[in-house]
């Protein structure tokens, strides 16, 4: 087919469309609809001692490190939805706020007994269960977004989504070992972050392969 | 692309997500050269230029919702020619990869089956084929499909130097194989 022959039939297919929101309107939109999803969750099970151990420097500083994760990772995910907005710092600045909670979570291995593990597979379906009903809405505000960079926005997505669901089991569990940490809160967040990226790339990212006839899709 | 350019490249593209069908053919004629270029710059062949240059049409086509003309049109519309150049690549590579390198090798020589130098070429397919995964591809995309270092690299995702040793470590491993070949006659 010539370039003028393409031409004629895509003007031919032309309709107006409808602008997608810019990627921070979105974006908001995401975070109040999370909020409220885990301000909900938590009003059914947050731990008896929450207020007090708001009061220690390593508990607030692993809520942090997660809050600046998934703040940042939902920045950079939104933005990957529109051609050209994204910098280095899209894809670097989650990898800092991932850093920062995993030295948040080391400092908490240099106290005193902190090496409990336990069991928490709780904690896990509890983080899976509420980041995927995240991750779900965020997918819903995507859905319209360019397929470009689709992995990258998958699996920054799907870590903004599981270190909010992760923030809220944080509320809500009352072990604090780091190896509990790692094993049943961070592992997951991981895990099920990489999973959002494959669905995502297999989703729009292995469509690269675009038939002569497949543009109206 | 300079301001003028543009901004009227900007005004028909919003006016192409209102609907107006002329502004929009106006917008993709125009755009035509620009991305003619800027793919040009990254492949050889003329054909495939246009392959290329339609992908990115059709993903200008398919995401022109994405557009904000209050950002760059310019910077928009080489994001995407960028990624669908980059998923060409690897398509390429992909394509490639499936091929047995010893066909790409008698199809790159020109070779007839009963030829004299069928027999050296075999030994130089079975000395190909025992070189690691990563060495075969690099060899063959520069080598057998003249690709630049750069372009490799870019395709491979690995950096230039990484292609460079590479490529280094398996002209060795070649030379050595066929030594030990023609020793063994």
């Amino acid at each position: 087919m010539t370039n003028e022959a393409l031409i004629r039939e895509l003007v031919s297919d032309a309709q107006p469309v409808h602008r997608l929101a810019p990627p921070g309107r979105r974006c908001q939109r995401w975070l109040l609809l999370t909020l409220a999803l885990l301000s909900a969750a938590l009003a059914f099970g947050a731990r008896a001692d929450l207020v007090e151990r708001c009061r220690e420097g390593a508990f607030v500083l692993d809520g942090l490190g997660l809050l600046l994760l998934a703040l940042l990772s939902a920045r950079s995910a939104f933005q990957l939805s529109v051609p050209a907005l994204h910098s280095p710092a899209t894809f670097g600045l989650p990898l800092a706020g991932a850093a920062l909670w995993l030295v948040s979570l080391a400092a908490r291995a240099l106290g005193a007994g902190a090496l409990d593990a336990g069991v928490g597979l709780g904690c896990a379906l509890r983080i899976a269960a509420l980041g995927t009903l995240s991750l779900l809405v965020g997918w819903c505000l995507q859905r319209r977004a360019t397929r470009l960079a689709a992995g990258w926005a998958g699996l920054f997505l799907g870590l903004a989504a599981f270190a909010f669901a992760a923030l809220a089991c944080r509320a809500s569990c009352a072990r604090d070992g780091v190896s509990h940490l790692l094993f049943w809160h961070c592992l997951p967040v991981l895990a099920l972050s990489g999973l959002a990226a494959l669905a995502a790339w297999s989703r729009w990212g292995s469509t690269v392969s675009i038939g002569r006839s497949e543009f109206s899709r | 692309m300079d301001s003028a350019i543009e901004q009227r490249l900007s005004a028909w593209m919003e006016r192409a997500q209102a609907g107006d069908r002329q502004a929009y053919e106006r917008l993709l004629t125009e755009v035509i050269p620009y991305l003619r270029r800027f793919i040009g710059s990254q492949l050889r062949g003329g054909d495939e230029v246009d392959d290329v240059v339609q992908d990115v049409l059709i993903s200008i086509h398919r995401d022109r919702h994405t557009y904000d003309p209050l950002r760059p049109f310019g910077a928009w519309m080489y994001a995407i020619a960028r990624h669908r150049w980059i998923d060409w690549a690897r398509r390429r590579q992909r394509r490639l990869a499936r091929e047995e390198p010893g066909v790409a090798l008698e199809n790159a020589v020109g070779l007839e089956a009963t030829s004299p130098e069928h027999a050296a070429l075999a030994t130089l397919r079975q000395a190909f084929a025992r070189l690691s995964p990563m060495q075969r591809e690099v060899i063959q995309l520069l080598k057998l499909e003249g690709w630049s270092v750069r372009q490799v690299s870019h395709s491979t995702g690995r950096t230039e130097s990484a292609v460079k040793v590479s490529a280094h470590r398996g002209y060795q491993a070649l030379r050595k194989l066929l030594a030990g070949a023609s020793d063994d006659e």
